[in-house]
């Protein structure tokens, strides 16, 4: 295209004409205020169909936790689902990369997270008996990750992807779960913090470098 | 994990774009359909939209870009739904404010000449003149390629270019 649209005295009519009805620009918080009900309704309207979505989905992951657990020992997973009502403990957020054995066993699994008090060993009923702890804060352990790569942890509410380089953390990615939304609280260098919210529960995944490694913390507020 | 989400300058704050963009959008909106009530309306649930949603939406480039995308599809359904005959405001009523005051429109014959333009011709030069955006928003505005939006203010530059020689000959002539 020959024109670069480079304004000349004919686009300086041509935006003066366009300009000959402004108004006396009138004040914009005038028309705000005057909406201010309207967007409290809007964004009521969304998180009450978020939390219908949240229900549907917690329920299918009860049943899929039920179909999965009785069809026997799942391999090397610990990884639990969230129960529909009232808070469980996930597993101590697993780096993807620092998992170079070969498939873990359930039992090697389940002994190296021996803080996680709800995390069955037994993987075949995760919800058979309800949470024996009702506190709402809950705990996770924490976790190592090599230097120079990046790592996954995972919570009920999403799950975030930090990068260790040169003593610094840093965030690659976040990844909230169905009607959640994240909030990036700390982006490094020393600590990783997102806040998982659907406006009901707060999951937080904190990831500080210690010594040089990744260390989290899983928090259900 | 959005390509078009960036955090550079920390989320924008919803106050503050409405402020900046309200006016301007209305406006050039207001020009592109020659309906200022439509504009409006479709402006403010725009707004509204984006405020639902503004966690995500203040962490985009350009929230407004969003913002004006969402108008300007709905003011699209909107003429869409009068040319059958149904007047989509009315169905909406009950969710938009009422028109505080919205922006006097330029001369008639300006109006008359920009509405002579093809539709896509007409989004593009309300928002180059009016709103004066650059290319590369209003393709970000219209969900076109930069190259489609420099297709479309080319020819109805060309077109309002060739009008306004003629228009102020005539001038001339009749002063």
């Amino acid at each position: 295209m020959s024109d670069d649209l480079h304004p000349d005295a004919l686009d300086e009519e041509l935006r003066r004409r366009f300009a000959g009805g402004s108004p006396a620009s009138s004040d914009p918080d005038v028309v705000l205020d005057a909406m201010r009900p309207q967007l409290a309704r809007a964004r009521t309207r969304r998180q009450v169909s978020f939390a219908s979505a949240i229900a549907g989905v917690a329920a299918i992951v009860v049943v899929l936790a039920f179909v999965l657990g009785s069809g026997g020992g799942g391999g090397g997973s610990v990884r639990t689902p969230p129960a529909s009502n009232g808070p469980i403990n996930t597993v101590p957020p697993v780096p993807t990369t620092a998992d170079v054995g070969g498939p873990a066993t359930p039992d090697t699994v389940a002994g190296g997270s021996d803080r996680g008090g709800l995390v069955g060993s037994d993987p075949a009923a995760p919800d058979a008996t309800p949470p024996t702890q009702p506190a709402p804060v809950t705990t996770s352990g924490s976790q190592l990750a090599p230097a120079g790569q990046e790592a996954t942890f995972s919570s009920a509410g999403g799950s975030i992807v930090v990068r260790l380089a040169d003593g610094a953390a840093s965030l690659v990615s976040d990844s909230p779960a169905a009607g959640y939304s994240a909030e990036v609280h700390d982006n490094g260098p020393s600590r990783v913090e997102v806040r998982f919210s659907n406006g009901n529960t707060e999951w937080r995944i904190r990831v500080d470098v210690v010594n040089g490694q990744l260390v989290s913390e899983v928090t259900q507020h | 994990m959005h390509a078009d989400e960036a955090d550079f300058d920390g989320p924008a704050d919803f106050d503050e774009t409405f402020r900046e963009h309200y006016w301007p959008m209305v406006r050039s909106l207001s020009v592109a359909c020659g309906d200022r009530e439509a504009a409006a309306d479709a402006v403010q649930d725009a707004f509204t939209r984006a405020y639902a949603r503004w966690r995500r939406i203040s962490r985009y480039e350009h929230p407004a870009g969003w913002i004006r995308h969402v108008a300007l599809n709905r003011l699209r359904d909107h003429f869409r739904h009068e040319a059958r005959g149904v007047r989509a405001r009315e169905r909406i009523a009950g969710q938009t404010v009422t028109t505080v005051d919205a922006p006097e429109l330029p001369d008639d014959a300006l109006m008359v000449a920009v509405r002579s333009l093809p539709t896509q011709q007409q989004i593009a030069v309300s928002l180059f003149y009016v709103e004066q955006l650059s290319v590369r928003e209003i393709a970000a505005s219209m969900k076109l390629s930069e190259g489609a939006v420099k297709y479309h203010l080319h020819a109805g530059r060309g077109a309002l270019r060739a009008w306004l020689e003629t228009d102020s000959e005539t001038e001339v002539e009749a002063g």
